[in-house]
């Protein structure tokens, strides 16, 4: 059977069903690998959560914030309030939303290098805020966070378990943002980020996209933050620093800010493998991280994506390109 | 309270020293040069090298470690950050590469350890009857002949006037006949230059690691932040208004006094977005 | 004549063959032993980012340790002789860091035990991995609030005290008795971190105790941030006081904090001594960045066990291998020698239930330290709690009180270097 016979929605189950049996084959990887797949689902998410801010224009240095705010959120549920882990991600995700909301529409009147500054401070003040309160632990953080009951096959106490519920939500994150894109919404982003003033022009309200762009991306942040919060099992204000923030923007300019989806998933896969194979030099690690983005930032301008492209354009015309 | 007063002002030039370097490179490249903090540490790292290893005088260890990454600051303008285009993102992830590069370099020539640098003046002196050591007093001393000749010099000389029109309007100042890439690299060369002097001096009272540059570049981007990007009266106020909370704010209300000085930046930008002194600032990419 | 001599000769080939077949039955089981195997033991340490400082040493001093155990024939247990692995894994102090470290220790290298010196947030995230795969874990814990969240959940884990938190008990009573009799009043200055705070509820909780017993009086406690590099603001509110304080105890100081407190509070002129317990290593550097009149101001306990009265001749003979191989590695000495508190005395406390045990098994290792008093480089420790399992808590470290004295110049004042 010829595969273009299939319709399009049936295309798009069999990528799913596809895509579907590769994450649960996932789950089968040795321990190391899995571990390593749980931290590129991780900054993927907050990878393309923060290309979302790029595509209006705007250079968030801030994601730590959310990371922050997310895991906090999840972690006093769970420990002050008993609250059930799923009910706990989800209100941890929207905590972040609203705090986006709130802060959005007051950062966001800020453009180009006033807002990227403003979105640091922001990150610092969430930080500073939680390190000097005591309910939440102060500078020792809160720990002791229970692991969730089972969810059908899906056990908590292993990584398997974490593995799916990282590549669910992943998945969840890149469907959203795919669907966003490829819709009148992304459009209007890509106008806004373009130019906000010939937006304006066209009769584009700017202000509330942005916002909007503001919220979704740190929705999917809280979310994700949430998890891992829980995955640790313990949150403490000196994890999300500055550094933080800079993993979310390495891993998006590694993979290439030209694709939503598919440049943060290979730049955060570039990044996790290097990460944790770089413990057996830690001397150089620094030299060595410093070292890559430089070069994917001056021979591969367009990040891991235009790979495929540059490397297409080495074979004759006639060459069938479709099985590349 | 006068002991407090007088560590205000001495901690604000300090302050001061640090963030003038980082502000004219901004006014000219408009980009927040991350690798500021790191051009900072790898000074005193150079300087440890010359006035220790190879045993020069003070002041010629001072020169030549001035010298030394202040040219490598230029070649970092003219070899990597320029061919980017003044692309925003591109060029904050390449200084973010030349911050890890400079840190791990530090780590792998000296070792993580912690050092001490020698200071140019050692002992205490009094005045209105508080104790002071004659290292700080040094320091802001040195901060304000340094930025008073910054000053005279962007106001006064050729080149200064070519750095300040290049920062006003690029193209304009090209149409006049500036050499804007020779300006670009010299604001650089400066700026680094400055972080060099702030380093070895900031670095003698305090401590030197290949770490101690991401504190600094936070405390520089905040006081840019709020005194305005490219204004260097702005930096000089700002500078010393986050020296208050740092003094006064730590003293009477303790441990907490940094959220004390986000707070004031985050006010004072929501009421001014280009803060207390600035002009818009827009990256060269944008629309 | 004759007779007598052949029967001394044949007295002589029994006693000859007997004491052959003597050794040749003695040496039997001996010849058994002859099963080799390896025990790993991992810890996982900031080797990269602001922390290496710290970690570096400390990988470093227990990898000598473990070198210098297996040149002795490693650790011989019923009929196997194993070999001990010490493996290190880079934290890079960041909590995906930790969980990814312990997870590449416990499932990658599968290693036998972990030890290791953490604070709760983090010794929660080993802990919880550790317990899934029944490995026993001995660390330092401080014992304010973490151990009863960890205690119970994570059954593997052992607590083997902290020098700084220990030591507090008997240090300053002992620094007034036989160093600075004239001290009457303290000042506290304590960073804001988990450590800080749990020493500062100690003393607090202690000053009671020794103002009737030493007259010993607290004027003053504050917290500074884990940022702050400046400590004039504390150190002129100490000055200030009304009622002088004759000390300053930092209590979670670390070096450039110890460094930055005993510069200012001499610049200050506040010239009073600066007590604290951090883990310097390198004493000359210490001199360069607090300056020489500062640091003559310093008192470390310094927690080493060739100084230490409670160590017995044994481990502080080892001690001393370690402190010499050290020395031919770097050229300086380990002066200091707070790296052994953490990783390496608790790799000698498992080494010692190891032994008592006779067994390698998780079980076996967990009752030996449950019952029975465990030897290691500060000296015994007993289990004490009425848990089944694991911690409540154990021994008294015995700290030692050093002092910096004079290098290149008199020292400004003089006090005893090290107190009995």
């Amino acid at each position: 059977m010829h595969i273009a016979r299939i319709n399009s929605a049936g295309k798009v189950l069999l990528a799913i069903v596809l895509l579907g049996l590769l994450a649960f084959a996932l789950g089968f990887l040795p321990n190391r690998w899995q571990q390593i797949c749980i931290m590129w689902a991780i900054w993927s998410t907050v990878g393309m959560s923060w290309l979302v801010i790029l595509r209006v224009g705007e250079f968030s240095v801030g994601q730590a914030g959310f990371l922050c705010i997310g895991g906090y959120s999840a972690a006093v549920l769970m420990l002050k309030f008993n609250c059930p882990f799923w009910l706990a991600l989800i209100v941890s995700a929207a905590t972040c939303a609203f705090v986006a909301l709130v802060v959005g529409v007051i950062i966001l009147r800020l453009k180009g290098l006033y807002f990227l500054v403003i979105s640091l401070v922001f990150a610092e003040i969430v930080r500073l805020t939680i390190a000097a309160s005591d309910y939440l632990g102060a500078s020792e953080g809160l720990f002791g966070i229970p692991i969730p009951n089972n969810l059908w096959f899906i056990k908590f106490s292993t990584k398997q378990g974490w593995l799916y519920l990282f590549i669910f939500i992943l998945a969840l994150a890149g469907f959203t943002f795919r669907r966003m894109e490829k819709s009148r919404i992304g459009r209007i982003y890509s106008y806004i980020g373009a130019s906000p003033d010939l937006a304006q022009s066209f009769g584009i309200y700017y202000m509330k996209y942005r916002v909007q762009a503001f919220v979704i991306s740190a929705f999917f942040t809280g979310l994700v933050g949430a998890a891992m919060g829980v995955y640790l099992g313990a949150v403490g204000p000196e994890g999300y620093t500055f550094y933080y923030s800079l993993i979310a923007q390495i891993v998006a300019i590694l993979g290439g800010v030209g694709s939503i989806v598919l440049g943060p998933l290979l730049g955060s896969a570039l990044y996790t493998v290097f990460d944790e194979y770089l413990v057996y030099v830690p001397g150089a690690r620094s030299l060595i991280m410093g070292g890559l983005l430089l070069t994917v930032i001056f021979f591969l301008p367009e990040g891991l994506v235009s790979v495929r492209r540059k490397f297409l354009n080495k074979f004759p015309r006639g060459f069938p390109r479709k099985f590349i | 309270m006068f002991d407090i007063f007088i560590f205000w002002i001495t901690l604000s030039l300090n302050y001061v020293l640090l963030a003038t370097g980082l502000t004219l490179t901004v006014s000219v490249m408009r980009v927040v040069n991350l690798a500021h903090g790191n051009f900072y540490m790898a000074g005193a790292y150079a300087f440890l090298v010359f006035s220790e290893r190879a045993g020069l005088p003070y002041g010629l260890a001072l020169l030549l470690s001035v010298l030394l990454v202040g040219a490598l600051g230029m070649l970092v303008e003219a070899k990597l950050y320029r061919r980017l285009g003044g692309r925003i993102e591109p060029s904050i992830i390449c200084m973010s590469g030349m911050l890890l590069v400079l840190e791990g370099l530090a780590v792998l020539l000296f070792g993580p350890d912690i050092r001490g640098l020698p200071a140019m003046l050692k002992g205490t002196t009094t005045i209105g009857g508080t104790v002071v050591s004659m290292e700080r007093l040094s320091v802001a001393a040195l901060a304000l002949v340094v930025i008073a000749g910054l000053f005279c010099f962007l106001k006064y000389s050729r080149l200064g006037r070519s750095i300040r029109a290049t920062a006003q309007d690029r193209e304009a100042a090209s149409l006049m006949g500036v050499n804007v890439n020779l300006i670009s690299s010299l604001s650089m060369g400066i700026g680094t230059a400055m972080a060099v002097i702030a380093g070895i001096q900031i670095t003698a009272v305090y401590h030197l690691s290949p770490y101690v540059g991401i504190s600094a570049l936070c405390t520089s981007i905040l006081i840019i932040t709020m005194g305005g990007m490219g204004s260097i009266v702005g930096a000089f106020i700002a500078a010393f208004i986050i020296g208050l909370s740092d003094s006064f704010g730590a003293s009477f209300i303790g441990r907490y006094h940094h959220l004390l000085s986000f707070g004031t930046v985050m006010i004072i930008l929501l009421f001014k977005p280009t803060g207390l002194l600035g002009t818009t600032v827009e990256a060269k990419g944008k629309g | 004549m004759n007779a007598k001599r052949s029967i001394y000769g044949i007295c002589l080939v029994f006693a000859l063959v007997i004491m052959v077949f003597t050794t040749a039955w003695a040496a039997e089981p001996a010849k058994k032993a002859t099963k080799t195997g390896v025990l790993k033991i991992g810890a996982s340490l900031p080797l990269s980012g602001p922390m290496s400082p710290w970690g570096i040493p400390e990988a470093e001093v227990t990898s000598i340790y473990a070198d210098l155990l297996n040149k002795d024939g490693g650790l011989t247990v019923g009929d196997t002789t194993y070999k001990i692995e010490f493996i290190v894994s880079d934290d890079k102090a960041s909590p995906d860091g930790i969980k990814a470290s312990a997870d590449r220790l416990i499932n990658t290298e599968k290693v036998n035990a972990m030890v290791g010196g953490w604070m709760p947030p983090i010794a929660t995230i080993i802990g919880r991995d550790a317990t899934t795969a029944n490995i026993p874990v001995l660390h330092m814990v401080r014992e304010a609030k973490g151990i009863e969240v960890v205690s119970p959940k994570y059954p593997v884990m052992f607590d083997l005290g902290w020098a700084q938190i220990e030591g507090i008990k008997v240090y300053i009573p002992k620094l007034k008795a036989a160093a600075l009799p004239n001290v009457k009043t303290y000042a506290l200055i304590s960073k804001d971190d988990t450590l800080g705070r749990t020493m500062l509820e100690q003393i607090k909780g202690l000053s009671q105790e020794w103002q009737t017993k030493y007259g010993l009086e607290m004027v003053y406690n504050d917290m500074f941030p884990i940022t702050a590099q400046d400590m004039t603001p504390w150190l002129s509110k100490i000055a200030a006081l009304p009622k002088k304080a004759d000390l300053i105890f930092a209590c979670s100081a670390t070096v450039p904090n110890l460094a930055m407190i005993a510069k200012q509070s001499y610049e200050m002129g506040l010239k009073v001594p600066v007590v604290t317990v951090p883990n310097l290593t390198d004493v000359d550097e210490f001199i360069k960045i607090a300056g020489y009149e500062g640091a003559q101001y310093v008192y470390t306990s310094g927690c080493a066990p060739w100084d230490s009265p409670k160590t017995s001749p044994k481990f502080k003979e080892m001690a001393n291998r370690i402190r010499k191989a050290w020395k031919d590695k770097h050229g300086k000495d380990l002066t200091f020698g707070d790296s052994f508190a953490w990783c390496c005395n608790h790799l000698a406390a498992y080494v010692s239930a190891v032994k008592l045990a006779n067994s390698v098994k998780t079980e076996d290792i967990v009752r030996a330290l449950e019952s029975k008093p465990i030897e290691h480089f500060y000296g015994t420790s007993v289990a004490s709690g009425d848990k089944t399992y694991g911690i409540k808590r154990m021994l008294t470290y015995d700290a030692s009180i050093a002092k910096i004295t004079g290098r290149e110049q008199k020292p400004v004042v003089t006090f005893p270097t090290t107190v009995p």
